[in-house]
């Protein structure tokens, strides 16, 4: 048992193993505002990893509908309600607490998992559990089985929750590539591992048992089961894209299936070079760096389960904070306000999302004129037509997009029958 | 007030005082460390020991102890405990060393669902018999303290009765709805069966997997996978044979008739979502396969030789019990 780092809650915590950091880590940001739960990622991921037999249930990528639904059914509020039961009322965050390195949503006062698990002493390295097999039915509850109430499995109960009346949002899920992976820490036999070159979290299907106990201590649920080669399975962050192995990628890394296929265009993936803390080295044009660090508009899912999950979240505007607040942590705040007006560059670098499959290491801005001035919420806003060029591993040029689409009127005299 | 301590004479007695005292024990055949664990006797086999019948006369030659299990509670993931007892018997051919375990079990669990779990046993034997007693606890890190560890599973059983080896989800929930299965068998979509994992390999020979570990978390598969066996599910228990050639390749555990070693026991209960250390397991127990005699028929153990190994014992331990005293009472030399 180790005391280790964790900058998400900014504190030390207690997890099975001692600090030792990839040199690089996988990471994504994920723009829940612009999603439509097309589900072109579950499809993209589903085609190239998980289409045979034993593999039916598993959605690597999943889009879910909140608050109700989840996949598997309940996965947060069942975890959230176990983490309660070990510490009444102690999931709080000392917000003032701060530090832009170390701390930047203040400090996690509650207990994580790999606490709540050791204070039950329960024989388990992380609080959790094994979701039952109808958990594991109709991926996008309350979306796409949104009423009826047979008891059969395929429209599953509970079914007497309010329909979304007020508010919902879709919430894109794949494996955190967590830095302190529960997965990892609850696998007796440890056929888990972090890689090193790029913080991706593997299960070796050679080594692995299928005792299940990473499905069972996962908090994003994300191992699952096979049961025709009994063992378990899990996003692999489609690694030979990342290592620039994949024949499309001109040996530079390149975004996964999931990102690479999203239609609405809310993903942008890449790596973020760590300190030997785990903290993220500083890498000021790099547009993840810039996103979770400097603007501070994307947050880690759950933060308090202590992981330290690396797909952070643009938090969805219209959403009851209170229930944001829970979900991303005491950021959410912060984020939405930078996010309802953003700066200059946040909105040049908001264009880079989908515009590449190439993996962006640093971006430039090449400045261009004032488009217009609008007032939101009695404030002045500029928009500026600035252009984003991003460039790769390599340093080679990926992408040049500007913040206006480009417009084109054509002269209606010379194409009467508009084609 | 006297300082306690010896002086360089008492100093140099005392450790030859124990030299005598446990040469003397060690001749007379007695290992004051292992005369704390039950003993399991392996008896010569006086015929065929039957690979299929696990109810054959044969057994009744063996003498079965009552092993008694507890909860794994050493590391994570910790449980078990279910099952409080388990029988065990002992065989030799000369050539193979066979090994019966009986224990009560009201369900038969032998599907791997994704939270169902099979009914599984296992024995543990140091790798180097003999030489080193390693923790029962999957043996220590030292490469001659580790441990060989044959497991038996109900699911592996079931694959060989039924000559499949997988569940698909659909089979396990039929109402579920999927449209097609593109190649269907290509190895390569079998991922961890392309990599020749042994809980996934397709046409099993034996129900038993050989592994061996040194320390938790190393558990490993063995070189060779040359353990055999059976197991048998009658009316609420479980009856499982587990069998190996007694001479073994390098690094594997070598036994012979008259040699001694140790065995450890665990029991999982799938229905009790037992796996892994989440099972009921024993201490190490002492082994013995007893010599062959003459007649082939087994170890002679009458009330002459023990009165000859008491005798022994006792000459022994009188005479290292006074080296010893001489060594602590002595007036120190000034
Ligand atoms: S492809 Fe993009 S827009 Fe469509 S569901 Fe997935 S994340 Fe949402
Ligand atoms: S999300 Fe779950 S499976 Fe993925 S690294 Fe984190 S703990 Fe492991
Ligand atoms: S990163 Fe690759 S393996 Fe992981 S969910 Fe996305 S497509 Fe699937």
């Amino acid at each position: 048992m180790a005391d280790v780092f964790n900058w998400q809650l900014g504190r030390k915590m207690r997890y099975r193993f001692p600090e030792a950091h990839p040199e690089w880590q996988f990471a994504a940001v994920f723009n829940i505002n612009r999603c439509i739960a097309c589900q072109t990622c579950s499809m993209a991921c589903k085609s190239t990893w998980t289409f045979s037999e034993g593999q039916e249930y598993m959605w690597w990528n999943n889009v879910e509908t909140k608050p109700y639904g989840g996949y598997p059914h309940q996965w947060d509020v069942h975890l959230l309600q176990m983490l309660e039961q070990v510490n009444p009322g102690g999931q709080t965050w000392d917000a003032a607490n701060k530090d832009a390195k170390t701390a930047p949503y203040g400090t996690y006062q509650g207990m994580t998992i790999f606490e709540a698990a050791a204070k039950q002493n329960a024989g388990q390295e992380a609080l959790g559990y094994l979701p039952k097999d109808e958990d594991w039915t109709a991926p996008n509850l309350y979306e796409d089985t949104a009423r009826n109430g047979t008891g059969d499995l395929r429209r599953p109960k509970p079914v007497s929750l309010p329909e979304h009346e007020t508010w919902f949002f879709y919430l894109q899920r794949i494996c955190n590539h967590c830095t302190y992976p529960a997965c990892l820490a609850a696998c007796p036999r440890n056929a888990i591992y972090k890689r090193h070159e790029d913080g991706i979290v593997l299960i070796d299907q050679s080594r692995c048992r299928g005792y299940r106990k990473c499905a069972e201590e996962c908090p994003y649920k994300k191992p699952m089961f096979r049961t025709t080669t009994r063992v378990s399975e899990k996003c692999i962050a489609c690694y030979p894209r990342i290592e620039g192995a994949d024949p499309l990628s001109d040996g530079v890394p390149m975004e996964t299936r999931c990102m690479s296929a999203c239609v609405g265009k809310i993903r942008l993936q890449g790596l973020a070079r760590l300190n030997s803390d785990g903290t993220w080295a500083e890498d000021r044009s790099n547009p993840l760096y810039f996103l979770v660090h400097v603007e501070r508009v994307a947050l880690p899912l759950y933060p308090q389960f202590g992981t330290g999950p690396n797909v952070y979240y643009i938090p969805p505007r219209w959403v009851p904070r209170p229930y944001l607040r829970q979900m991303f942590g005491p950021g959410v705040d912060d984020a939405i306000a930078r996010y309802e007006l953003p700066s200059r560059e946040l909105t040049a670098v908001l264009q880079l999302f989908r515009a590449t499959r190439t993996v962006i290491f640093r971006y430039e801005i090449q400045e261009g004129p004032k488009v217009r001035d609008v007032t939101v919420g009695g404030k002045t806003w500029s928009l500026y037509n600035d252009t984003v060029v991003g460039f790769d591993k390599r340093g080679r040029e990926a992408v040049r997009i500007t913040v206006m689409e480009p417009f084109y009127e054509r002269p209606s005299d010379r194409y009467i029958n508009s084609v | 007030m006297k300082r306690l301590g010896l002086t360089r004479g008492r100093r140099a007695a005392l450790p030859l005082g124990l030299l005598v005292a446990a040469v003397l024990l060690a001749v007379a055949g007695v290992n004051p460390v292992r005369s704390q664990n039950p003993l399991l006797v392996a008896p010569a086999a006086s015929g065929k020991v039957s690979t299929t019948n696990l109810y054959s006369s044969v057994w009744d030659q063996a003498p079965s102890v009552d092993v008694t299990l507890s909860m794994q509670n050493v590391t994570n993931p910790m449980g078990g405990g279910e099952v409080a007892t388990v029988r065990a018997r002992a065989l030799h051919d000369g050539k193979r060393l066979y090994i019966l375990l009986e224990w009560g079990d009201s369900t038969r669990d032998l599907t791997l669902g994704l939270t169902q779990y099979g009914d599984a046993a296992a024995v543990e034997f140091p790798r180097t018999p003999g030489k080193t007693v390693p923790s029962f606890c999957m043996g220590d890190v030292a490469p001659d303290r580790g441990v060989n560890i044959w497991q038996w599973r109900a699911v592996w059983q079931e694959d060989i009765a039924t000559k499949q080896a997988s569940a698909s989800i659909q089979a396990l929930h039929p109402d579920m709805q999927v449209d097609l299965y593109p190649f269907r068998n290509d190895p390569v979509y079998m991922t961890a069966r392309d990599v020749n994992n042994l809980v996934s390999i397709p046409a099993r020979t034996t129900p038993i997997d050989n592994l061996v570990a040194n320390q938790f978390g190393t558990l490993t598969d063995a070189p060779q996978q040359d353990v055999h066996g059976l197991g048998e599910w009658r009316d609420g228990r479980w009856r499982v044979l587990l069998y190996r050639d007694m001479t073994q390749p390098a690094g594997m555990p070598s036994l012979s008739p008259g040699t001694t070693t140790n065995v450890a026991l665990a029991v999982w209960d799938g229905a009790r979502g037992n796996r892994d250390g989440m099972k009921s397991v024993s201490s190490f127990l002492d082994l013995q396969i007893a010599a062959r005699t003459a007649g082939g028929g087994g170890l002679h153990w009458g009330a002459g030789q023990t009165l000859a190994l008491l005798i022994g014992m006792f000459g022994a331990a009188t005479v290292g019990l006074f080296v010893l005293i001489y060594a602590v009472v002595r007036p120190p030399e000034r």
